[in-house]
């Protein structure tokens, strides 16, 4: 063998080692645990030590390959980051419309040269991404599974000459970034994905914490009582004090009407959690549906000497389920009894106006405190306020108005006050009488 | 290849398009044609393509006498290198005519000029020997 074939061998040696050096930096860097645009920015760097690829880019397609976006970048302002190319635009658009790599050198020369030929004298490029005065140009697409991920571009202001082995090794090194930069976003979009199941899973677990913490304490007081109401009656009856029986009776309806309005708010709102309630719409004419609601109460307005005045004209119909809607108004109306001391005034009216009825709730009553009135839609750390007469609730009414109001496609709002009380004003559909 | 001292892969930035390619073939009455063109691209070890855009003299003698000599430059040492190629056949496509067609359209598309610089064919050549000049 001749010292000349010795030589070429030992240049072809090097080279094989210097490729493979690049090779095993390159596989070094994919598999560090860091962030996707550091982890390219460094093997771009290496890029440009090793085959001096001083401004290269890598751009990410999106889903509907129309467009693909600057992700990291080497040899250029930060600004480039996030521009933008058409596929189909320039040698990157091209290379990634057609999943070919390109190479070009001398593109100015030949871009004077159609200029020249085409005999439309001066240029008129479309401004490219990158350097306006590139010579050289290589752009490869990173392909996994025939499938573009991305788009390797590297230019130079200088004539780079690539042989075919170089042109290979670069398209070989394709291979593993694009499986890299996969990974990365599938791994990024999971990591989306169970951040948002985390946040369902806690709301979920905040409702049920929230229910169990009503089961174990503001359903124990009713029971409870009724317990001591039954200890009572035995007393009573014993003493032959049926005087006091009578009396006790009214405590009992009492009772039991609270424990039956908390069930059925608690089921109410269990059902409306688990996506349990059916809607059936329909026309409702108001005036009757609120003296309906009304009745429930009569015991509790007159107990407390309560003014209570509707001011509905006869032929005003809402549209929407029935049950739900009992439940928004039977829990306002217990609230604003609740909330209005002895011989206060409770005062409901509707006007239609726009195919919508706006319904307004007013009490004289002691008003919501204002730090309160902020979250008074919101479950969490929802606690029940005794009423004027030590009245006792769940918190949950209020959270039901606002889901049931809006599943009515309504929309509910409460101004409140400590001097003057509270007014609630709903605005629901108006009834399509013509049905 | 026959008579050539040089392999086409030992002058492959000669065929890069850095520095303009001289053309010179003749009709069959001998009528000499010299030009300039963009590049002459590589095929493989024995074969160059040249592109086939507008039906120009170059074209038209090689069609009848199919032999073409190039005069390529090297851009990094400018050596200077004679090719003598025989006209083979016309590809309308094929990877050879693609990667052609690919690179004429990143140059055009800038200036909105595809349509003009449309890549008719892929001329295909056989390197018949390569001397430094």
């Amino acid at each position: 063998m001749s010292s000349l074939e010795i030589e070429k061998l030992s240049i072809q040696l090097a080279e094989s080692n210097r490729k493979m050096e690049i090779l095993r930096k390159v596989s070094f860097e994919l598999n560090k645990l860091v962030s996707l645009p550091e982890k390219l920015h460094t093997i771009l760097a290496i890029l440009d030590e090793q085959f001096g690829l001083a401004n290269s880019l890598i751009l990410i397609p999106d889903h509907e390959k129309k467009v693909l976006t600057v992700f990291a970048s080497h040899g250029y302002d930060a600004a480039i980051i996030g521009q933008q190319v058409p596929f189909g635009q320039g040698l990157v658009g091209l290379s990634a419309a057609r999943k070919k790599h390109i190479n070009l050198t001398g593109i100015r020369r030949k871009q004077h040269y159609l200029a020249t030929v085409s005999n439309e004298g001066d240029l008129n490029f479309i401004k490219p991404i990158g350097l306006e005065d590139a010579e050289s140009q290589v752009a490869i697409p990173l392909l996994s599974n025939d499938e573009l991920v991305a788009v390797l571009m590297a230019e130079s202001r200088n004539f780079c000459v690539y042989d075919k082995a170089d042109e290979t090794f670069l398209i070989t090194l394709a291979q593993p970034l694009a499986v890299s930069i996969q990974n990365s976003m599938l791994y990024d979009s999971m990591e989306e994905k169970i951040r948002e199941r985390t946040a369902a899973l806690q709301l979920l677990n905040n409702t049920k914490d929230k229910f169990f913490s009503i089961i174990s304490h503001d359903l124990r007081g009713p029971v409870t009582s009724f317990q001591s109401l039954t200890r009572l009656f035995s007393h009573y009856n014993q003493e032959g004090q049926s005087d006091k029986i009578e009396s006790l009776c009214s405590k009992v309806d009492q009772s039991v009407d609270n424990l039956n309005h908390l069930l059925e708010n608690l089921l109410d709102w269990s059902l409306s959690q688990t996506n349990g309630i059916q809607c059936q719409v329909e026309n409702i004419f108001l005036k009757e549906f609120i003296y309906g609601i009304i009745e429930i109460y009569q015991l509790n307005i007159s107990a407390k000497e309560i003014e209570f005045n509707i001011e509905i004209d006869d032929h005003i119909a809402i549209r929407g389920d029935r049950h739900t809607l009992a439940t928004v108004f039977r829990n306002l109306v217990s609230n604003a009894i609740k909330f209005t001391p002895r011989k206060g005034t409770i005062c409901i009216s509707a006007v239609s106006e726009d195919q919508k009825v706006n319904i307004a709730l007013r009490d004289s009553g002691v008003g919501i405190d204002c730090q309160k009135l902020l979250n008074v839609f919101q479950l969490q750390g929802q606690r029940s306020t005794y009423g004027t007469e030590k009245e006792k609730g769940t918190g949950l009414g209020l959270v039901l108005v606002k889901e049931f109001t809006e599943l009515n496609e309504g929309i509910i709002s409460i101004e409140s006050d400590p001097k003057t009380g509270t007014l609630v004003t709903l605005t629901l559909p108006e009834g399509n009488l013509a049905e | 290849m026959n008579g050539t001292s040089v392999k086409l892969e030992e002058i492959m930035p000669a065929l890069q398009g850095v520095i303009p390619t001289i053309v010179a073939t003749s009709s069959l009455d001998h009528t000499p044609n010299v030009t300039y063109i963009s590049q002459v691209y590589y095929v493989d070890e024995s074969h160059v393509a040249l592109s086939y855009q507008f039906f120009n003299k170059t074209i038209r003698n090689v069609r009848e006498n199919p032999i073409l000599v190039a005069i390529v430059t090297c851009p990094v040492h400018y050596d200077i290198y004679k090719l003598v190629l025989k006209y083979q056949e016309s590809q309308t496509s094929g990877e050879i005519f693609d990667n052609m067609s690919m690179q004429l359209d990143a140059l055009a598309i800038v200036q909105k000029k595809e349509a003009i610089f449309k890549l008719k064919a892929a001329d295909i050549y056989e390197v018949i020997s390569i001397e430094p000049a």
